[in-house]
């Protein structure tokens, strides 16, 4: 079952050196509806070009719920876009 | 005299994504991973599968097979509403290491690509070419994703590094040069070979060639006057022994394809669609300072009993119409203008779900004409170049012309199926 969500999380994440000189950000933690919820396989990271603002989206799976989180390069917030529940 | 299969190295890769677009979304989402999934470009009630995962096809789930169809093939099936900016961007990594390797790349279309490594031979420093697939197979997964897989095909010409990436599917890797050739063609049917379908094949065994090895042991003559009757004929007696025949011609249509989420019949709203469509051409076009001559539109109809047939629906399926005309357009009202001239030669009443627009006979525009006197035609230009730079900074469709406003259907950027040499870098 697929939920639409268009919430602003909190996120804990790393940004470490990538391949071709990229920054990796990978999320680790969100909090939402209250909980904690722990990245356990991360899945893809993709731009989305929106005129001239480049968002950056995050696919994850936390156990059996997977996710779709969106980072807005100028406001620097964490949106939740999508919850999956396997 | 029959001419001896090319004998010198296989040197061009092919190499293509596994289910591509179904791939990347059981890599985006762990949880989809080992489940049949389908990839649909609009998920509502008549959604077809336009790409499936090996899961799903194990099941009988292919390219067309409906939502629910699928479903009761497979309960766990889950269709997945295609994502064009998903797919943009692993294309994109994709050209990357393409491109670390030779710079002499192609992506023949969203999943699929050549590197030509004639002449590279120093670069490699001997190393395999076998050993440079593996390699590729591998930083595929380490800078794209863990769970993505290519089929790399190494061989002398296009055609067979195609045939040869398909061979050992999935994640394979294989080369076919003149000394095992004869051997893979023995081991497949004819409607295995690249763009042999079943009416070519139908074509093929009216001359009595029914097996590959067959098509490869025909005489050029057989081909080429009693075949394919024109120099194509020439062309596969050339590939089928591994010389090159393939050309890039870049980019020759620009097109845009749709199917309604609200069916119509209304001329106005049909009018709106084209002008959508018509607004996203000129744009490609644009882009990439191209401009059309030529103008095609199809519409495919909904198919409503109660026509007087006993199964229902005998009225046409599909309607089509092109036109060259004498001076290239770029614009979208120009696009427009001739998109509307053909759709009124088109039946009228009928329902239409689905339509194809393409602009064909591109050329370099010349937009850097100047015009002595301010014309109509100058200010358009410059209204559309002021419009895509709006666009340009804050998203797709947030300026559109008047027109199109009230338009029901939504004509978001999809899967390109065709080329994917208009894609922004």
């Amino acid at each position: 079952m697929r939920e639409h969500c268009d919430d602003i999380v909190s996120v804990l994440a790393s940004f470490t050196p990538g391949p071709r000189g990229r920054v990796r950000v990978t999320p680790h933690v969100m909090k939402w509806q209250g909980r904690r919820w722990k990245l356990t396989t991360m899945g893809l990271y993709h731009p989305e070009p929106r005129g001239n603002k480049r968002m950056h989206i995050f696919s994850f799976a936390s156990g059996d719920t997977a996710f779709r989180l969106e980072l807005d390069p100028e406001t620097l917030e964490w949106r939740l876009k999508e919850a999956f529940y396997g | 005299m029959e001419l001896k299969p090319y004998s010198g190295p296989p040197e061009i890769m092919h190499i293509d994504m596994n289910s591509a677009f179904a791939m990347t979304e059981q890599q985006a989402n762990p949880l989809l991973r080992g489940r049949p999934v389908g990839v649909t470009n609009r998920l509502n009630d008549f959604a077809i599968c336009i790409a499936a995962s090996y899961e799903a096809k194990r099941v009988g789930i292919n390219l067309g097979t409906r939502n629910g169809e699928a479903k009761r093939l497979a309960p766990d099936f889950v269709m997945q509403e295609s994502d064009s900016a998903k797919y943009q961007y692993v294309n994109k990594l994709v050209r990357e290491i393409f491109a670390s390797y030779s710079p002499v790349t192609q992506m023949k279309s969203v999943d699929e690509g050549i590197i030509d490594f004639r002449g590279m031979r120093g670069i490699l420093k001997g190393r395999p070419l076998e050993e440079v697939g593996r390699e590729i197979k591998q930083r595929v997964r380490e800078e794209i994703g863990d769970y993505m897989t290519v089929n790399v095909g190494i061989a002398p010409n296009r055609w067979l590094a195609k045939l040869a990436a398909g061979f050992m599917k999935p994640d394979g890797l294989y080369v076919i040069d003149h000394t095992n050739l004869e051997a893979v063609y023995g081991l497949m049917d004819l409607v295995e070979l690249p763009y042999i379908k079943r009416r070519m094949a139908a074509r093929l065994a009216e001359a009595g060639i029914m097996t590959p090895l067959e098509f490869y042991r025909a005489s050029e003559a057989v081909l080429a006057r009693q075949v394919f009757r024109s120099v194509n004929g020439h062309h596969w007696y050339l590939k089928l022994r591994g010389y090159e025949t393939e050309v890039d011609y870049g980019i020759r249509t620009v097109g845009r394809s749709y199917v309604l989420d609200h069916r119509t019949a209304d001329p106005v709203e049909m009018a709106t669609l084209l002008h959508k469509a018509a607004a996203k051409i000129a744009r490609r076009l644009r882009r990439n300072e191209l401009a059309a001559r030529g103008m095609m539109l199809w519409l495919g109809y909904v198919r409503e009993p109660g026509w007087g047939s006993p199964r229902g629906w005998n009225g046409p399926r599909g309607w089509r119409e092109r036109q060259m005309y004498h001076v290239a357009a770029w614009r979208a009202d120009q696009l427009y203008a001739r998109a509307l001239e053909l759709y009124q030669r088109s039946p009228q009443g009928l329902t239409v779900s689905s339509m194809y627009m393409t602009a064909y006979a591109v050329e370099p525009a010349r937009m850097d004409q100047l015009y002595l006197w301010d014309s109509e035609d100058a200010r358009a230009d410059r209204v559309e170049a002021a419009m895509n730079a709006v666009n340009d900074r804050y998203g797709e469709q947030q300026l559109l012309p008047a027109a199109v406003f009230a338009s029901k259907n939504p004509m978001p950027d999809k899967i390109p199926f065709g080329s994917v040499r208009y894609f922004s870098s």
